[in-house]
């Protein structure tokens, strides 16, 4: 199997260089003879001729055009400048690779990984730093982060994002605290929908996939009583990949008590059902968005505490409404913004099962233990309220500098938590008795997680000083203060050097840090206990980067970083017991590389190939674990056959150890191969239709999640999907 | 065996040139073919030249933007005897020497500052920045649809002693600061 992935790859490999050497002198005699007829015609017949819109149409100019990017300094400007090592995908990206997901289009960027929860929620990987809830990356979309208060993750029911209404993604690989705040540690992922001019019509489509996936889509953009309107509304129904979990945590249970509770060997539950649904008004300076994120019957996977429930599901219901105010000039000096928003979600779950049925747990005063004959099992309801204001202007009197300014405010409100369960610890917080059902622990000590507030005040300045030609340097200061755990500080420097026309150089400087979650500040059951003095998690990162335009149609970057971790957040042994207790303790350092080429080889084909390094490790020099040592990503697009295009794209990560501790042999290796052919006019745009394979070897591949699943979580195998779109 | 076929028609392709597409322009082109273009409709003062054989020059401050396509517009070009030539700046002690001056992208937070400098000197300031033509720029392109087009400010290009042509006034978009 193996011999013949690297026989297919060496073939893929084959095929993409060795054609470009043909190509390349094509691309060049094209481009003189582009030039030559427009140099034929007069001004009048010039300003009439149809251009590639480079981000809109087409996808090989697309790859290797210039992109602009906001997310790095609040400021919109060119990737080369901006002061943060960045990545932007565009709509047209992710079309073309055929994904259905972020997280399918996320695995592209050069040193981000995407793994996976025992939910199946996403973990991103950013540079070697990650962990099970992975508070380490902010996720924005339209600047609005997506953290949950309880875990410090995307919430437990994310279940994933549809990209049909993705315009484009900025992500921050590195330290954006200076700008963003809480979270912004290891990377920044900010989603940004589309708005009427990305549109510009109506679109409907439909999906079909493996393990009957069903997705349709409707988007419209236009102007309505004088108004900028957008409109999308996405819809997915899924039985989800059914990969076989072989022994869980209840297979160990079950060798040492001698039941059989078990549903393992069985397949993981990964149905999900969900309706994506969003409103952008926009009037002159006035933006107004209103969104609906509903997540119903999502499958636990392989159990929420890894023992497989084939019963369980978890729910949730995200509903979100932003007030922008954006004055490009307010006065000839000043461009101001001013945000509002509001975000409410809902999730439950019901009857979730964490040990099934006939399972026999430790209990005091029974030596042989007990067993529940309906399974230890939990209904959780947390309801949170996020509320914030923002305001930023940026100055621009001050000869060669920007000034940017600003403070803002949120108030975060877990204000109501339902729990029942029928183990663990009742009101009282004494030991649930054996067999006696569930115990609703609603408003007591033992519920699992405290309806508490978190508000938060905040200011940053930031100043961009071009003091020489070609030389620009950008420093930022932000000030967080917290109403339950402190308050921080944290810097920024860039200096940016315009080395040539064609190379850029920066030398970059970060620190950031990351919010305890309530879980860590308050759980306290029978296992966990928080701690409400905890520090926040920080970090500080040096990196240098080059940019450099290596030819007409042929961009190369390359980027170092080495940071250092201080005061992580550890569940760490309580002496005397057997309770794990929330502690700010250890560090971690890690150092790395990430090289990207992208490349127009012709008029019909373009390639984009990265390769990332990292290394991670903790303060007694051990891998820290999990995260791929080495990964590597390739793309190539290719014009097959007019308004034909074929995608294939492949994705190696490597070299991933198991934590310290864990005795269990180093992750195997693995490579996914994607394809996808697609049909697309696009100068009419009015059908639009692609089929493709995901996993075409159908390679095994696993993310480690725990040793409770020795055999670790495993990734879908071989999928095809076909799609259809329609423009009118 | 059905990859292997694919795989087969994937090389096909792109070893043979088995269709001819129609050529499209990109955005940076089309810009590169005005921005050779202006010099035949703008008349500029005989001191804007440092010897009767100087080029006129290109320049493109910051980042460069057009890849080879500016280099092969004005490949071979002449204007009155003079070689047109693209230069790619970054310093602002260079600008005295240009006739056409792109101003990048790249150089936003320095653009008062480069116009300022190319205010003393009979050079035509062109960008694609954001009200460029409001602080001072004299043509700022701008998309409509798929083309691309021009602002021009004349009174901005008679200040520094530059004649614009009346035929260029008419297919422009002109705009006053004043």
């Amino acid at each position: 199997m193996k011999n013949r992935i690297w026989k297919y790859l060496g073939g893929l490999a084959a095929l993409i260089l060795g054609a470009p050497g043909v190509m390349a002198q094509s691309a060049a005699d094209d481009e003189a003879a582009t030039i030559e007829y427009l140099k034929s015609l007069d001004f009048i017949q010039l300003q009439e001729v149809e251009v590639s819109l480079d981000d809109v149409f087409d996808v090989f100019d697309g790859l290797v055009n210039r992109r602009k990017v906001k997310v790095a300094s609040g400021v919109e400007q060119s990737m080369s400048r901006a002061p943060s090592v960045t990545t932007v995908i565009t709509a047209q990206d992710i079309e073309a690779t055929g994904a259905n997901d972020l997280d399918e289009i996320l695995e592209s960027v050069p040193g981000l990984h995407v793994s996976w929860d025992n939910l199946y929620s996403p973990i991103y990987s950013i540079r070697g730093l990650q962990s099970l809830t992975n508070p380490e990356v902010l996720l924005l979309i339209n600047g609005i982060p997506m953290r949950d208060l309880t875990a410090g993750n995307r919430g437990s029911a994310w279940g994933g994002m549809p990209i049909r209404n993705i315009a484009r993604i900025e992500i921050i690989r590195g330290p954006g605290s200076a700008v963003h705040g809480a979270d912004a540690f290891s990377g920044v992922i900010n989603v940004l929908t589309k708005q009427a001019q990305d549109i510009q019509g109506t679109e409907t489509g439909g999906r079909v996939g493996s393990n009957q996936t069903y997705d349709t889509w409707a988007l419209h953009g236009g102007t309505w009583a004088g108004m900028e309107v957008a409109a999308a509304v996405e819809l997915q129904d899924s039985d989800g990949p059914d990969e076989t979990i072989t022994s869980d945590r209840q297979s160990l249970i079950d060798s040492r008590t001698g039941t059989s509770a078990s549903f393992a060997p069985g397949s993981v539950q990964r149905q999900r059902q969900r309706v994506d649904a969003r409103v952008d008004v926009s009037r002159d300076h006035w933006r107004l968005r209103a969104g609906f994120q509903g997540r119903d019957k999502l499958g636990t996977g392989p159990g929420a505490a890894q023992s497989l429930d084939p019963g369980g599901e978890l729910s949730e219901n995200r509903y979100n409404l932003d007030l922008t105010y954006h004055n490009p000039a307010l006065t000839p000096h000043w461009e101001v913004n001013a945000l509002l928003s509001f975000q409410d979600r809902r999730f439950e779950m019901d009857h979730v099962g964490l040990f099934p049925p006939g399972t026999r747990q430790p209990f005091p005063g029974y030596p042989q233990g007990v067993v529940y004959a309906d399974g230890v099992w939990q209904d959780v309801r947390l309801y949170q309220r996020y509320s914030r204001l923002e305001l930023d202007g940026l100055y621009s009197g001050w000869r060669g500098h920007v000034l940017r300014l600003g403070a803002g405010y949120t108030y975060d409100d877990a204000y109501e938590t339902g729990y029942t369960t029928n183990r663990g610890l009742d009101a009282n917080l004494k030991p649930i008795p054996p067999n006696v059902g569930g115990v609703v622990l609603d408003d007591t000590p033992a519920v699992i997680v405290p309806e508490e507030l978190r508000k938060n005040a905040h200011g940053f300045i930031q100043d961009t000083y071009a003091f020489a030609d070609a030389w620009e340097l950008t420093a930022g200061l932000r000030y967080d203060e917290y109403s339950d755990f402190g308050n921080t500080f944290n810097p920024r420097a860039a200096l940016v050097w315009q080395t040539t026309a064609t190379l850029t150089t920066k030398l970059l400087y970060g620190e950031a840090f990351r919010a305890p979650s309530f879980r860590e500040l308050y759980v306290y059951n029978n296992i966990y206990r928080g701690n409400a003095s905890l520090k926040p998690e920080s970090l500080s990162t040096w990196e240098l980067a080059f940019d450099w335009i290596a030819g007409t149609h042929l961009n190369l970057t390359a980027n170092v970083f080495r940071y250092e971790v201080e005061d992580k957040i550890l569940f760490t042994p309580l002496a005397g017991t057997t309770l794990l207790h929330a502690e700010n303790r250890g560090t971690q350092s890690g150092q790395g590389i990430e090289l990207e080429a992208r490349w127009k080889i012709s008029p019909r084909a373009s390639l984009l190939v990265n390769f990332a390094h990292a290394r991670n490790e903790n303060e007694y020099e051990q891998d820290v674990g999990d995260y791929p040592q080495h990964s590597a990503y390739l793309r190539g697009d290719w014009l097959l056959w007019p308004n034909w295009y074929l995608n294939a794209q492949g994705n190696w990560i490597s070299s991933r150890n198991r934590q310290p501790g864990d005795s269990r042999p180093a992750m195997a290796d693995y490579t996914n191969v994607d394809l996808s052919v697609r049909y697309k006019n696009i100068r009419t745009n009015r059908w639009n239709f692609a089929l493709g394979v995901r996993n075409l070897f159908d390679s095994d591949r696993r993310e480690s999640i725990s040793p409770d699943i020795p055999g670790d979580l495993p990734l879908p195998g071989r999928e095809f999907f076909i799609e259809l779109r329609h423009r009118f | 065996m059905e990859i292997k076929r694919f795989a087969a028609i994937c090389l096909l392709s792109l070893s043979a040139d088995l269709f001819a597409a129609p050529p499209t322009p990109n955005e940076s082109q089309v810009k590169a073919v005005y921005l050779n273009g202006y010099a035949k409709f703008i008349k500029w003062p005989h001191h804007a030249f440092s010897h009767p054989d100087a080029p006129f020059r290109i320049c493109v401050f910051g980042e460069n933007p057009f890849g080879n396509a500016l280099n092969l517009a004005v490949q071979g070009e002449t204007l009155s005897g003079r070689t047109m030539q693209a230069d790619y700046i970054a310093s602002q002690e260079q600008i005295s020497l240009c006739q056409v001056l792109y101003i990048s992208d790249s150089e936003q937070i320095r653009l008062e500052a480069i116009l300022a400098t190319a205010q003393q000197y009979p050079v035509l300031t062109v960008s694609d920045l954001d009200n460029f033509v409001p602080k001072g720029g004299m043509i700022q392109f701008y998309a409509r649809g798929n083309t691309i087009r021009f602002l021009i400010d004349p009174t901005t290009l008679r200040e520094n002693g530059l004649e614009p042509n009346a035929n260029l006034l008419r297919i422009a978009d002109v705009v006053s600061n004043r």
